[in-house]
């Protein structure tokens, strides 16, 4: 026999593709299949159960939240401490302001807000004086804000108890008669308690305009003991 | 074929490979399988050697193919032709590590004892002296040089598709090629100086 040439080797191998499969298997085969795939039983341990599921969920989604929510919580309330002796152009200044809005946002009623009104008012005052003590750090500008926001206090303070008194004063009705004279005595000494404190406000606001600041300080203090009682 | 004569009108292998990663459409891994059952049984078959075995690892490559799909593991950069030779490739060395101690027929000694009724062979014998002597050297080459051998001259697979089944580039592939025939060559022709 000749020696076989590589171009007759390669058309001697393509000719073994023409050989054809048992058409009977591949038709058997096929029911086999269509039979292992249709009904699925085969791959019925690859399915996940509602607990693997969520493991697998917790493991990649859920694990990192807890621990970001941790590291902001304790992010800020180590600021917010850190804040409480801070003064306007300290880089933590801000975060005592957020503080003192979320403490009014989150206070039960008006007096509380009220009384937290009279503190931060009294925060402004040792704030002021620190800042005018501090030859370096003091600026025109910062003196302002600081009175700005003392005032703004002591407005907001003024409000709220206006807005307690109103709400103790009852109305006078025919109908409502009993509910009147009952709740009489209460909205009188809610006016008896408003009226010293209003009045003590009013003497720290001229003392802070006279820049008599610990005598300001006292008599918000003061106010605030008017409040609580 | 029907089924696959249709699926072939839609854009063939591509909408068969899109229909199979995005919506697991049993369906279309029935026409798939009438589509490639053939190469890829002559594939495994050349490789074995054994018609039993053969039909027996085609049955389970399909089956493998199918839970790799239904997994969610069809990659953009695996279509299903490649993966189904990867699959078989692997289901081939898996029998040959769980039948070691087993008596196996070669494909030389197939060729004399098998079933006459069994197509691919008895299509073989009945051809040229030639290619039955290049059915009974296919077995005696590195397992390499018979893949690519059967996987180029038999299914007439292109280079870059051998490429992604072997895991290796084109270049790697044609050099492959080019030395996988050299080599069969010289055990033909080996054998006809012989005689």
């Amino acid at each position: 026999m000749k020696t076989m040439t590589e171009k007759e080797l390669i058309k001697n191998l393509a000719a073994l593709k023409s050989a054809s499969i048992n058409p009977d298997w591949i038709k058997r085969n096929r029911e086999v299949l269509s039979y292992q795939i249709f009904n699925g039983a085969e791959y019925a341990d690859t399915k996940l159960g509602f607990f693997e599921r969520f493991s697998l969920i917790s493991k990649r989604v859920l694990q990192p939240t807890p621990i970001a929510a941790f590291i902001a919580v304790f992010l800020l309330v180590g600021s917010v401490f850190a804040s409480r002796n801070s003064t306007p152009g300290e880089p933590l200044y801000i975060a005592k302001a957020i503080s003192e809005k979320a403490q009014l946002v989150t206070a039960f009623n008006e007096t509380s807000k009220a009384k937290l009104n009279l503190e931060f008012a009294r925060e402004r005052v040792a704030e002021l004086e620190k800042v005018t003590s501090n030859e370096t750090n003091s600026s025109e500008a910062r003196v302002q804000e600081l009175s700005d926001g003392f005032k703004k206090q002591i407005e907001s303070a003024k409000a709220r108890i206006s807005k307690i008194e109103s709400n103790k004063k009852a109305p006078v009705s025919e109908e409502t008669n009993e509910v009147v004279s009952a709740e009489a005595g209460k909205a009188d000494k809610g006016l008896e308690i408003s009226l010293p404190a209003q009045k003590a406000l009013e003497e720290a606001e001229k003392l802070f305009n006279e820049k008599n600041y610990n005598a300001a300080a006292e008599k918000l203090e003061e106010a605030g003991k008017q409040l609580e009682e | 074929m029907s089924k696959v004569s249709k699926s072939s009108l839609f854009g063939g292998e591509q909408v068969l490979f899109l229909r199979l990663k995005k919506h697991k459409d049993k369906q279309a891994f029935i026409e798939a399988y009438d589509l490639y059952i053939e190469q890829v049984y002559r594939f495994v078959y050349f490789k074995i050697g054994s018609k039993e075995d053969a039909e027996d690892i085609t049955s389970m490559v399909f089956l493998k193919c199918w839970n790799y799909i239904y997994e969610g593991k069809l990659e953009s950069h695996d279509t299903l032709k490649p993966l189904l030779y990867k699959i078989a490739r692997n289901t081939i060395i898996d029998h040959y590590r769980q039948k070691q101690n087993r008596v196996t027929v070669p494909l030389e000694a197939a060729a004399e004892t098998s079933d006459p009724s069994l197509d691919v062979h008895s299509a073989m014998v009945s051809n040229l002296d030639f290619q039955k002597v290049v059915q009974e050297k296919l077995p005696l080459l590195k397992e390499e040089y018979r893949d690519v051998i059967i996987l180029r001259f038999i299914n007439e697979l292109s280079v870059s598709e051998i490429a992604r089944i072997l895991g290796k580039t084109s270049g790697n592939v044609r050099v492959l090629i080019h030395r996988a025939l050299q080599s069969l060559q010289a055990t033909v022709n080996q054998n006809e100086d012989h005689d």
